[in-house]
């Protein structure tokens, strides 16, 4: 790892949307790079990273969910992310700042929790050791059947995960919960003729309702990770992900595609607002 | 200076070697001698029957293509000072008089560059002489832009768009190995960068829904117009190229430049039926009337393949020699 660059991991349970969630965040990286127009974040992938992102990606454009039989179907991955250089980046010539001038900000990788070696409760997957040594940021890919609703059970990987926060050095971790619903969340209906619908998650800009629901979730979702972040003293920040599904040929669900041919061509049809906001935020924590 | 033409099955690949080959013939006898054109015997005679069978009205045949599995041929451009240097000077061998280019055609679809592609491991010498190009030209074949996201062609696209990608972020890894290596030994070498254009081949079977959805028009801008020119190549890439273009824009982010891509494209003169229909049977090219430029020549887009020899003027100037120097000394380093 280059000097200046802070260290991330994407945390998720194998069985889980983890597979997905990191192929739409590749999905919104892309797009997001390649807009007319704009000058400033870009992103790199290792060859050995593309080959493994780019397969679940070719899957979700394909119309098919992306399938992670192994921890190492996901644990080469890694992102470089590079955000436009701060006013102190730009103007600082000594010191940190004509060093780092040409850094990226991020470097995010990815690891899976897979059954332990004894059964039980889960753990990182040995190859995503890596990135979790030295990691500063940990994005949490979480299930989430609703986001009406208490969830029933935990996360498979709760136990894990604040194992993973508990055990880190000082400073420790800064956290980022990502919920991944099954399909699109349908509105609620109004209670009163001629008014909105409103959404089921709340826009981007809505930060509290946003916290309100997230810490919500979490506390039935992830309860002991969410312990190991208030003993930590850390305000976790939550995000909201899915993939729209359809049926296709047979009747079978597939995920639903979208042609924005002005802003990427084909890509599975997901809330892109809420994964720029997390590319955005996720450079905010880094700098 | 290695370079690399990559091109998927079918793209039009060995098409576009024939009029490269048409074009340089034309352009290179018209000029004072400032442009070399030089080939392997083998890449020659494979070459030349392509332009014959065009002259012919013929598109390449299958069995044609299959004789040469690596196509490869030199641009020579004469240097401003050594190259017009006394003779005497110039027989000392002290100086290159010309900056050169050393072409290699590459076929994203082969066997070799597909393992390469899936397991990294740079195990054949076509590869490892793949990786050192410091020029890239990505072909892309404008007839599998489609707005059928369930055809074959979209499937297609999307397959050569992530190995096209993950090719040059595979360049930019090498360089950058390469560029920690001399530094290692005490050299001191310039930063790391690679030159990309980008040829849209058979861009006269783009589709009218594919233009519309995009909104852009049928003709591509002029030359000059070099803003709009390269907003309407973008506009196709970021539709059917998107990954190849995030990871050339991401080339600095991982250690590695990327020099201004520069797009062509290369569409060539075919016989319609009435109606504007193709006709039944294989396509068949339409030859302009004999002149005193050269008999029953091919109509094709032959300005733009002379704006791609002399785009590569600059960037042949644009290395010194040494670094083909130490590209030999290199080998066949690994991935």
């Amino acid at each position: 790892m280059r000097a200046g660059m802070e260290k991330g991991a994407v945390v998720g349970s194998l069985e889980g949307p983890l597979a997905t969630f990191v192929g739409l965040l590749y999905a919104a990286q892309i797009r997001i790079s390649t807009a007319q127009g704009q000058g400033g974040y870009r992103f790199s992938c290792p060859p050995e990273s593309l080959r493994s992102v780019g397969a679940i990606h070719q899957a979700l454009c394909s119309g098919q969910f992306p399938v992670a039989r192994e921890a190492q179907d996901l644990t080469p991955i890694a992102f470089m992310m590079d955000y436009p250089d701060s006013l102190g980046k730009r103007f600082l010539p000594f010191g940190r700042g004509k060093a780092e001038r040409t850094q990226p900000e991020l470097s995010l990788g990815v690891v899976p929790l897979v059954e332990g070696p004894k059964g039980g409760d889960l753990v990182p997957a040995s190859e995503g050791w890596a990135a979790l040594a030295g990691c500063r940021i940990l994005v949490v890919a979480a299930e989430l059947e609703s986001v009406s609703g208490t969830p029933k059970s935990p996360e498979p990987g709760d136990a894990a995960l604040a194992r993973l926060l508990a055990e880190a050095p000082s400073p420790k971790p800064k956290v980022v919960v990502a919920y991944s619903l099954p399909d699109e969340p349908r509105p609620t209906k109004p209670s009163k003729d001629g008014e909105e619908p409103v959404p089921a998650v709340p826009p981007v800009t809505e930060g509290p309702a946003r916290a309100k629901l997230g810490a919500a979730l979490a506390l039935a979702l992830l309860p002991r990770t969410l312990a190991a972040v208030a003993e930590a003293r850390l305000e976790p920040s939550y995000f909201f992900s899915w993939v729209a599904l359809e049926r296709g040929k047979g009747g079978a669900l597939r995920p639903k595609r979208r042609q924005i041919f002005e802003a990427g061509g084909v890509e599975p049809e997901y809330p892109f607002a809420e994964f720029e906001a997390l590319v955005a935020h996720l450079g905010r924590l880094a700098s | 200076m290695p370079a690399a033409i990559l091109g998927d099955r079918a793209s039009g690949k060995t098409t576009f070697l024939g009029l490269l080959y048409a074009a340089q013939v034309k352009y290179g006898t018209g000029l004072q001698d400032t442009f070399r054109f030089s080939s392997t015997p083998q890449s020659l005679k494979f070459m030349a029957a392509v332009y014959q069978n065009m002259k012919d009205g013929m598109f390449p045949s299958a069995t044609l293509k299959d004789e040469m599995s690596l196509v490869e041929f030199i641009f020579g451009y004469r240097k401003m000072i050594a190259g017009r240097l006394p003779a005497w000077i110039k027989e000392q061998r002290w100086m290159n008089p010309f900056a050169t280019l050393d072409f290699g055609a590459y076929d994203v679809s082969g066997e070799d560059v597909q393992e390469f592609i899936e397991t990294g491991v740079a195990a054949s010498p076509v590869i490892q002489q793949l990786l050192r190009a410091f020029v890239v030209v990505i072909l892309v074949d404008c007839s599998k832009m489609t707005t059928d996201v369930d055809s074959q062609l979209y499937k297609r696209m999307l397959k050569y768009d992530g190995d096209v990608a993950t090719l040059c972020v595979a360049f930019q890894k090498y360089k950058k190995d390469e560029y920690e290596r001399m530094k290692a030994q005490g050299m001191k070498p310039d930063a790391p960068i690679i030159f990309p254009a980008i040829v849209l081949s058979k861009f006269d079977t783009l589709r009218d829904e594919v233009l519309a959805r995009l909104g852009l028009t049928r003709g591509m801008p002029p030359r000059q117009k070099q803003r709009e020119r390269k907003e309407y190549a973008e506009a196709l890439l970021r539709a059917f190229l998107p990954q190849t273009l995030s990871q050339i824009r991401g080339g600095k982010v991982a250690g590695v430049s990327f020099d201004q891509t520069t797009y062509f494209i290369s569409w060539i003169h075919t016989e319609k039926a009435e109606g504007g229909m193709a006709p039944v049977g294989p396509p068949r090219i339409v030859r302009k009337g004999f002149s005193a430029d050269g008999g029953a020549d091919i109509d094709y887009s032959y300005d733009e393949y002379v704006a791609f020899i002399e785009h590569f003027r600059n960037v042949a100037n644009k290395v010194p020699d040494d670094v083909k120097e130490a590209d030999k000394v290199s080998g066949g380093a690994t991935s």
